[in-house]
């Protein structure tokens, strides 16, 4: 992860909290092309590919961090290069429920986040409405939106 | 078809409690909890009442998958670290090769021998004391080094098992 902008105790990484996330996403979203930690024995993250991506690009990727002090980090990337990240973490910067907006996600741009729910599933959840939200109506400016009318 | 809400966080809940019992949200807040907490605290979080959270508990207790402490009169659940830890050493054991398990080892060895060295210090509880809260430089090498020690603990834990295993089939 190249987020460096924590500042504060984000906690070790709690597998069970990845596990309901990749099964989440598998349930919910029928882009999910494969799932996998980064390492099989040493995990520090879940990836999340998926077979299309926001615009004209044409794969995607979750990256997924939750560690057992209910901090996080959900962050995309396509083939486009565009980054956006839903993050919960100390720092110098912003609340520590947060949103780093596309295309590059700088940790100096970050924004407070829609999201204020703190439930893994609640949480896992809120990003997939915000990522479709955003990937049918071609509308990065969804991403981070609370509501969303008819 | 774009579902419409008003309110995403309040979206997300109704759509949680569509797609899962009492027992199911229960289940998931024990097995995210690490310091105790009671019935009631619980029972908020899995959006249930107090007197289901309670009873779902106490399966959960009855079951090994929740522990109980006291906090004089209430009783504080929290998920079983040891059920956690054994299921993880069972997938490693499915998913991984013994060579594999030796090979990251020394690997997850070697880095924690470089935040040793990077920082001079020994543990990350002592990195912790160190770091600033205004500066953004070494948390994230903290989250890694507390990850890592947790992940080669338990790839420690696969192979002594693994052997105890091998041994007592022979």
């Amino acid at each position: 992860m190249s987020d460096d902008d924590r500042a504060g105790e984000f906690g070790p990484i709690y597998l069970p909290a990845l596990q309901r996330i990749r099964d989440l996403w598998l349930d919910l979203e029928p882009l999910v092309e494969e799932t996998a930690y980064d390492d099989v024995v040493a995990p520090t993250e879940l990836q999340i590919s998926l077979s299309d991506g926001l615009g004209d690009a044409e794969s995607a990727r979750l990256d997924i961090q939750w560690s057992e002090l209910g901090m996080y980090s959900f962050h995309y990337v396509d083939s486009d290069d565009i980054n956006w990240r839903f993050d919960r973490h100390p720092n110098a910067h912003s609340p520590e429920i947060h949103f780093h907006p596309p295309p590059e996600a700088a940790t100096t741009a970050a924004e407070p986040s829609c999201i204020d729910v703190t439930e893994v599933s609640l949480v896992t959840r809120a990003v997939h409405a915000m990522w479709r939200a955003a990937y049918e109506e071609d509308a990065l400016g969804r991403l981070n939106s609370a509501s969303n009318p008819p | 078809m774009t579902e419409t809400w008003d309110d995403v966080n309040e979206q997300v809940k109704a759509d949680w409690k569509d797609d899962t019992t009492p027992f199911e949200r229960v289940y998931e807040i024990v097995e995210q909890t690490h310091d105790g907490q009671s019935a009631a605290e619980i029972a908020d979080r899995a959006l249930v009442s107090e007197p289901t959270a309670r009873r779902h508990c106490k399966t959960l207790v009855n079951t090994g998958f929740a522990e109980t402490e006291q906090d004089g009169q209430t009783t504080l659940y929290k998920r079983n670290s040891d059920r956690v830890l054994m299921s993880r050493i069972r997938e490693l054991r499915e998913e991984v090769t013994r060579p594999e398990l030796l090979d990251s080892i020394q690997d997850m060895k070697a880095e924690i021998r470089r935040y040793e060295d990077r920082y001079d210090v020994v543990s990350p509880e002592e990195l912790a004391q160190q770091l600033d809260a205004d500066e953004t430089a070494g948390w994230d090498d903290l989250t890694a080094w507390r990850t890592t020690r947790q992940n080669l603990a338990v790839a420690q834990a696969a192979l002594a098992y693994d052997e105890a295993s091998h041994q007592l089939a022979v």
